[in-house]
This record gives structure tokens, sequence and C-alpha cells, in this order.
């Protein structure tokens, strides 16, 4: 499908693969509205928007999950994440699944993973079907995964194709990098809420409805509740718990809001910048020259949407549309824009095609390969996306609404009877206000659909429990704000 | 960078300076194409002093300069919070590690070093000074390190 023979026959004969190597390059946490090439007017990301001259970008793409671990599960095995995951105190992926690595495997590729641990931490099974699997610590940026792939492509068998994929939270909080980069929008005063969030351990995930909420607040407490701040009567029990804390919170005003937004795009300049050196790196190896290089982003952030920072409840636009660039070794394609939806499980299916591999059975995804060899593309008709730390959310978007649902957990069996008799508009239901009301029910059809495909039958469980985490991993996650890991 | 790139209109290769090059223009706030003290200043916050940054002492930040400040501070580690530890920033390291090809040179040479004090190999500066002159000079640099590696008999790293 892409034009990566030509460099082949130019070589002259060297030994090289057959197929085309794949780079995955993810950016955790990287909002699609704040690159260049996606309208952003900053200047934040210069790298990656030169990386879009060079790619076809799809300008509505689509994660199925605003979280890091099942955002990547559903991308590796296009499955949607209701239907890969174990039980357990965290989203465990189920090995059970052919992933996009296994299947490279069986067809000859080297496969290699280099993650900055946290979400993507190998006890938390996205290890599945990768030869070799760097993990860091956890929450790390490329600066330090970057390191680990080069020494891995510095002494692969060159003869063979290979799928690397390298992944990094320079976008995630804590949002405040190393100079120049942390203050590169401007500080905007340097005391403040906004600073002290800016400034603090998981401070953005603190900031809850024009409040700045103490350390070492129990959020325990809430969790519950904390998954529908979104209704009035949750947002009031949660405000009124909240005053009542001590310490007690502080104001969280507009201002603070911009003091954090800039550090978050300050977070974002430094990504792009770690992304161009990554891109530095595979040109000094000629990597560029044979392989089909791929970057998106898992998911988005809330920056302020709703009076939420973070990311842990429902699902919208600041969330769920990601980045997706797909750049062509000889640059069939470049500088192409694709409008049609996308979800992330297509990316599986059009990177077997473009290998010639086969799509395993129940994959969801369909291939967007058309749109890479510029053919008709019509996109999606609509996306599927689940949300909060327990994947309770549910939503649909089409091209112009979107329906997020909070009722019976889908992966349930009842789900999609509830979701098709509940009220609409109701409390199950978040309608986005840019939606028409006449395509609510088209949205909520396209979302029983869904519950009824990923449904479990009654009493049936979906795999074995996953592993206990590690102390350490539960604590890393919990320093990063992902309060009720306790309670999956 | 394939030639053929260039004929679909995307220009040049990606380099490490490449990648940094934007961020510093940013910061040049006054358009006067040198980034001072002054502009350097007004986005730190617990980054190194500017008198550290600029290795060569002539009052701007290059692009090298920023590309070494950039690798060698850990955005895990960068920021003392109140009630933690000091932590005292390691000293920068020679601005030449940002040259790829040279620290493939160098631990080609350090290697040599390690098996054999008394070898005779090229010095640190000729291994840079190849670096710097690319194409047939780093070659060169590169033959004679690979036959160090064999004198020693060590394996020779395989070239891309």
């Amino acid at each position: 499908m892409f034009g990566w023979l030509l460099p082949q026959i130019l070589a002259c004969g060297a030994a090289k693969p057959a197929s085309p190597s794949v780079v995955l390059v993810s950016l955790d946490t990287l909002r699609a509205d704040r690159l260049g090439a996606y309208g952003n007017p900053d200047g934040l990301t210069p790298n990656l928007d030169r990386f879009a001259r060079e790619s076809v970008l799809f300008e509505r793409a689509y994660t199925q999950a605003t979280l890091t671990t099942p955002s990547h599960a559903a991308l590796f095995t296009s499955r949607y994440p209701p239907e890969v995951f174990g039980q357990g105190k965290a989203a465990v992926l189920t090995a059970s699944t052919p992933t996009l690595a296994s299947v490279l495997g069986t067809y000859g590729y080297e496969t290699a993973a280099s993650v900055g641990g946290g979400e993507l931490s190998p006890e938390l099974g996205l290890d599945a079907g990768f030869g070799v699997y760097a993990s860091t610590r956890g929450f790390d940026s490329l600066l330090h995964t970057v390191p680990p792939a080069l020494g891995w492509l510095d002494q692969r068998d060159t003869t063979r194709p290979f799928f690397l994929f390298v992944h990094g939270y320079d976008a995630h909080s804590e949002y405040l990098k190393p100079t120049p980069y942390g203050y590169i929008q401007g500080d905007l005063g340097a005391s403040g809420a906004g600073q002290d969030a800016l400034r603090s351990g998981g401070g953005s995930s603190r900031v809850f409805d024009g409040l700045l909420l103490a350390d070492g607040w129990p959020w325990q407490q809430v969790s519950s509740t904390w998954l529908r701040p979104r209704s009035p009567e949750a947002r009031a029990e949660l405000g009124a718990l909240a005053r009542g804390m001590q310490p007690a919170p502080v104001p969280f005003g507009d201002m603070d809001g911009a003091v954090l937004r800039h550090g978050y795009d300050g977070a974002v300049a430094y990504a792009d910048t770690m992304f161009g050196l990554l891109m530095a790196a595979l040109e000094e190896r000629d990597v560029l020259d044979d392989s089909i290089v791929i970057v998106i982003s898992d998911h988005g952030e809330q920056l302020g949407e709703d009076g939420i920072y973070f990311r842990y409840s429902g699902v919208d636009e600041a969330t769920a549309h990601v980045v997706l660039m797909v750049r062509d070794p000889l640059g069939v394609g470049a500088g192409t824009r694709v409008p049609g939806l996308v979800d992330l499980v297509d990316l599986m299916p059009t990177v077997l095609e473009a290998v010639g591999a086969t799509v395993p059975a129940g994959a969801r995804g369909v291939s967007f390969g058309p749109a890479l060899r510029s053919e008709p593309f019509p996109g999606r008709p609509f996306t599927f996306t689940v949300g909060g730390l327990s994947l309770r959310w549910a939503s649909v978007a089409t091209a112009t609404g979107r329906l997020t649902y909070l009722g019976v957990p889908p992966g349930a069996a009842e789900a999609a009877d509830f979701a098709a008799t509940a009220q609409l508009p109701g409390p199950a239901f978040t309608v986005a206000e840019h939606t028409p009301d006449a395509e609510r029910e088209t949205l909520r059809s396209a979302l029983v659909g869904v519950l009824r495909d990923v449904a479990l039958p009654p009493g049936a469980v979906r795999g074995a429990p996953g592993p206990a985490l590690s102390r350490e991993l539960q604590q890393s996650l919990r320093d990063h704000g992902y309060f009720d890991v306790d309670e999956q | 960078m394939s030639v053929l790139w260039l004929l679909v209109g995307c220009g040049g290769e990606w380099t490490t300076l490449h990648a940094v090059e934007p961020t510093l223009a940013k910061l040049d706030v006054d358009h006067d194409g040198r980034v001072t003290a002054g502009e350097y200043d007004r986005v730190t916050f617990s980054g190194p002093a500017f008198a550290k940054v600029d290795v060569d002492g002539d009052g701007a930040l290059s692009s090298e300069e920023l590309l070494t400040l950039v690798l060698h501070q850990d955005p895990q580690r960068f920021y003392q919070r109140p009630g933690q530890a000091q932590v005292v920033p390691p000293a920068l390291p020679d601005p030449r590690t940002a040259n790829v090809g040279w620290c493939v040179l160098e631990s080609m040479r350090q290697e040599v070093l390690a098996a054999n004090p008394g070898a005779v190999v090229p010095t640190a500066d000729e291994t840079w000074a190849a670096a710097q002159g690319g194409g047939p000079a780093l070659l060169a640099m590169r033959d004679r390190l690979d036959a160090a590696l064999v004198a020693e008999g060590l394996p020779v790293p395989p070239r891309r």
C-alpha cells in the first residue's frame, strides 16, 4: 500500500527486510487541539507540525478510553476496552487476545516496546506479544524511554523487519517541566492556587469545581461520587465534603486555571522537543527511510472544561479527541488531512493490512488504509469511548454530536437494555451542547449496539482475576492522582 | 533522509539541533537573534544559572547549549518541592554529548582503553574533530577505532 518498496530497490541489493518496519510513538495525555497541525496558533509543537507535513493527518481520531491502560489495550488488540480486561484491583489486559505485536511476531517481525511505566507497567498486561518490553519505574518522559529503544534498535537483527513502540508521559501531569519549558508560555504570576497546583505532586488532579484541595485529601471517601461529578447533586455533595475538609481547600479561579493551562502547554512544548529528538535519532539510524512511523496520543486532558481538570470523569472532546498521524517512508500522502472519523482500534487492521498480515477475527477496527492511499474514505459512522477509572462511562460520537452514558457498567449483560430504555434526556445521559436534538436517538442506537456487542451473558465473568499490583506501582499510581486504584 | 523527500517538498533532515531551534527562537522575545541572560531568566525558576548554561561564555544561548541543557535535566527530578530534600544539580556535562556521532566514537575509544589502558588510540579531541567534520573524516576515525577494537579482541559495533 505504501511506497516503502522503492527504497529497497534503490538500496541496490543491500540485505534489507522485505516488509516495512513500523515505529509507533505514543505521546501520553496530549490533547490534539494543542498541536499547530490541529489548529493551535501558539506555536507549541514545531516538530510535530513538521511531522504532520510529512504525514497523513487524521483530523478526527478518537481514543477508545480516556485512560492510558485501556486506551493502549484497545489500540494493541483492536478490541473495545470492556472486551479485553479481566478482574482485579486495576484494569489488566487479558493474555488470550491477539495483539498487534503478537501478530506481527508471527510474520517474522522483531518486536520491542520502551514505555514510561505507570499505567503501562508490565504488571498491567500491556507487554503481551512483545519480544522485548522495557519499562521505566513510573510516569517517565521520552528522555528516559528513547535511549533503551535506540539501544534495542542498534543491536537488532537488521535482516528482519521490526515493530518498535515508544511511549512517554511528557505531557502528563505533573505539568511543570524543566527550564525553559515550565514557563515558556508565561507564568502569569509567581504565587496563588494555580502555581500551587502546578508545582505540587498530582496538582491538577486536586482541582475540582473551583477549589484546590489539600495534599493528602482522602480521595477514597468520595471516589464513587467523583465518578459522576457532572450531576448537580453529586457536585453539591462533593463540594460540601470538600469544604468541610482540613486543611481547607482554597478557591481556584480563572487566572489559576490559566496558570495550569500554561503549565500544560509547556509540557506539550517539552513533549514536542523530545519527539523531535527521537526523530533525529531515527534519522541518524536510517530508520525513517524504510519504516512507517505513526504518532498517536492515547487520550487528552480536561483543562477546566465543565470546571474539571485532569480526566477522572466523563468522556468529551477534550479527553477523547487524539492525535493520529501516519508517515510513509517515501512521503506518500504527505500533507494530506483526512476529515473522516477514525478510532484508535482502526490502527491495528491498518498496520496489518500495510504489511500483508491477516487481521485477527473479532477485531473491532476497520483499516483506514484507503485514506493513506488518497482513495475515497468516508470514515466511521460513529466512534466509541469509555472513561472513568472504573471504565463506567461510555460515549458515542458522530461527526455532529456526542452522547455520554453512565449507568449499568458497559460489559454487563443488562447495560444495553438499560441504555435503550433509560429516559433521554435523563440522569443516565450527558448530551454534548453542540448535538442536534434530532441526533440523540441515533446516538443512543449506536451506543446500545456497542453495549450489546461487548456484553457478557448474565453471570459470566470475563477473564481471570488479574495479579495483585505491587505496592510500588500502587503508590506510584496514587502519587499521580489515580486515587481509587484500590477500588477498581 | 531520502532524496525522495526533497522531491515531495519536505525539507531537510531531522537533527538534534533542529529539534531545539524552534524553542530557542521562542525564547528570543526581542527577535534580535540572541537569547540573552534576561530572556533565559524569564523562563527559568529552578534550572541552572545562565552563566552555567552559556558554556562558551559569549553571552547568548546557542542551539548546542540549549540542547545540552534539555538533555541533562530530568523532568522527574529537576524541581525541589517544599519539604523535599535538597537535590544538588549535577554539573552540566560535556556539551559534545549532544553529538550522536561523537558519542559513538567516544564510546568505542573508551571501550578500547578499558580493555587496555596503554592502547594507542585517538584522543577525545581528535574524535570530536572527526565527528564535527562528518563524512569521510568521521568514517576514517571509525575505521581507526574499529581496528583498535579488533586489536584488543573486542567486537566491532555494526554500522548502519
